[in-house]
């Protein structure tokens, strides 16, 4: 067969395991594994057939390495499938056997590690299950045996107790002690990075190296922290520190009424699955207090980028309308309440044509907005609409952790 | 007729209609069996194929399911290496028949190794790489 058929044959293979929701992955992945071995021509198909067939987050650079080295894409090959085969199922040993046919040692030296990986994970997985039980197992190290051994000629031998006179295993092949694991040090990777149904691309050494801290944008660093503001939840804070604010800037204590109450009323006490959980009822020094207690009560609290947001770029310029729209609510879920009056401190060039039908504070124009009228929220909150953002907050009481970092003050308090 | 007599009858009923039963489950696999190894002609078996999911879930037929699946695999098995290795079998005819197959495994078969084995021990090409 050629190779567009057999590509055809893979793309179609591959479509149908994918509409059965991946039901008969490992199998697929087998089938098409075989067919990648099997195609007597490598052709642009056969490299497009290997590449889809291994780990998506292999880097293209990586795979035109594999092309350029001998049987690389075929060791690859084997591993990926070994690496997630079932080891209930003799499927697995047909696929091993047919796909291990390759010279190993023109392939690239990073491949060869992650086979070496592999290895030490059966002969472990072999002999934890012990004599007998761990058939297939024992049988997929049998079927890889050869490459083992080629890979482990001369300095990188095994321990002379597993071999020998003629190089072979001196034990049964069916025992799993006579499989000697790699002990190569520079063979092995970190297993952290390696673990089984793994995709080897996964691993470290596949990983691409992480920007250079010159070109990530300063706003988009994990410790940039407005220059406006004062951070709430510092990830410096630690259990039984004293959180101070200076006087100079904004602080949860100076924040201003909300904008938008609520007319429901509080909801129930809940059972708090956490002690150091942040309540509805807290007042804003207990925000504080919990989250200095636990600061890792979120991934995103650890390196919060708050930004300045005044109210008007939170309800403006559809704040006519959203007013109307919830005072039409039936019955009224959220009620609006107007701002108190603020003197305008944009030039009347700027400042909006049409007046609203109640005061809004505008922006300063050193991008704050005016004293007691700002607002600290997550920048990735910006998105959402404030009063729906407010409802939930109403209704969900785990939501007020949420809140306590965006350092929305408490509402319960006011 | 006494009370005894018409449980003898009810009895016997009984032992005839599982009978009938039994031998309409034999007759109907044999049916089916004939049919599909009969058939010479690739595209009449592909629709005898396509058929046998809603022939084995029919409340109207009596079959052993398992034997039926059991041939109907291997039935199929066959069928799709000869698709597959012909030469002259379009290449899309072979996609299509690939699909085909595979979709009346699913509906019929749980995991359908049978299919899985002969698809892995196929002559795709010719061989490796190297060696």
């Amino acid at each position: 067969m050629e190779g567009l058929i057999l590509f055809e044959i893979g793309s179609s293979l591959r479509a149908w395991d994918e509409g059965s929701k991946g039901r008969f992955a490992p199998y697929i992945q087998g089938i098409i594994a075989v067919i990648i071995a099997k195609m007597r021509i490598p052709n642009a198909l056969w490299a497009m057939l290997a590449r889809n067939n291994l780990p998506t987050g292999v880097p293209n650079i990586v795979f035109q390495d594999y092309l350029t080295h001998g049987d690389s894409v075929l060791l690859a090959n084997l591993v990926h499938f070994t690496c997630n085969a079932n080891r209930f199922d003799p499927f697995s040993i047909a696929v091993v056997r047919l796909l291990s046919k390759f010279s190993i040692d023109v392939t690239l030296l990073e491949v060869q590690h992650d086979f070496c990986v592999m290895w030490n994970e059966l002969v472990q997985e072999a002999q934890n299950s012990g004599e007998g039980s761990g058939n297939i197992t024992i049988l997929l190290l049998r079927e890889i045996w050869q490459h083992y051994s080629t890979l482990h000629q001369d300095a990188d031998a095994p321990p002379p107790e597993y071999l020998n006179t003629f190089g072979g295993l001196s034990g049964p092949l069916d025992n799993p002690s006579s499989y000697p694991p790699c002990g190569v040090h520079g063979h092995r990777l970190d297993p952290k990075h390696y673990a089984p149904n793994v995709p080897i691309a996964e691993a470290a050494w596949l990983l691409p190296p992480p920007p250079a801290p010159s070109s990530i944008p300063p706003f988009l660093r994990p410790d940039f922290v407005s220059p406006d503001i004062a951070p709430f939840s510092s990830p410096s804070v630690h259990p039984g520190d004293t959180v101070t604010q200076s006087a100079d800037k904004p602080t949860i204590h100076s924040m201003p009424t909300p904008i938008i109450q609520s007319s429901y009323p509080p909801p129930p006490a809940m059972p708090q699955p956490y002690p150091n959980a942040i309540t509805p009822s807290d007042s804003p020094e207990n925000m504080l207090q919990a989250t200095a207690r636990c600061p890792t009560i979120s991934s995103d609290l650890d390196h919060p980028t708050p930004v300045t947001i005044s109210i008007y770029q939170l309800t403006s310029p559809p704040l006519a309308d959203r007013a109307t729209a919830a005072a039409s609510l039936d019955p009224p879920m959220i009620r609006m309440v107007p701002l108190p009056p603020s003197p305008s401190l944009l030039p009347s060039s700027i400042a909006p044509t049409s007046s609203p039908p109640f005061p809004v504070p505008l922006l300063s124009g050193s991008n704050q907005a005016p004293s007691g009228q700002e607002i600290l929220i997550s920048s990735s909150t910006t998105a959402v609409p404030p009063i729906a953002h407010q409802s939930s907050f109403e209704r969900d009481p785990m939501a007020t952790s949420s809140a306590a970092k965006d350092g929305t003050p408490d509402k319960s308090s006011i | 007729m006494e009370l005894r007599d018409r449980q003898n009858v009810r009895s016997n009923w009984l032992v005839f209609l599982n009978a009938i039963l039994e031998q309409s489950a034999k007759i109907n696999f044999h049916i089916l069996e004939w049919t599909v190894y009969d058939l010479y002609e690739d595209h009449k078996l592909e629709k005898v194929f396509e058929s046998i999911p809603g022939f084995l879930k029919s409340d109207k037929v009596t079959i052993d399911s398992d034997q039926a699946r059991l041939m109907t695999e291997n039935a199929m098995s066959q069928f799709l290496g000869n698709t597959l290795l012909s030469n002259s079998v379009p290449e899309s005819v072979k996609v299509c028949r690939l699909t085909k197959c595979l979709n009346v495994a699913h509906q019929v078969l749980p995991i359908p190794r049978v299919i899985f084995h002969k698809l892995v021990k196929l002559n795709w090409g010719g061989g490796p790489h190297s060696v």
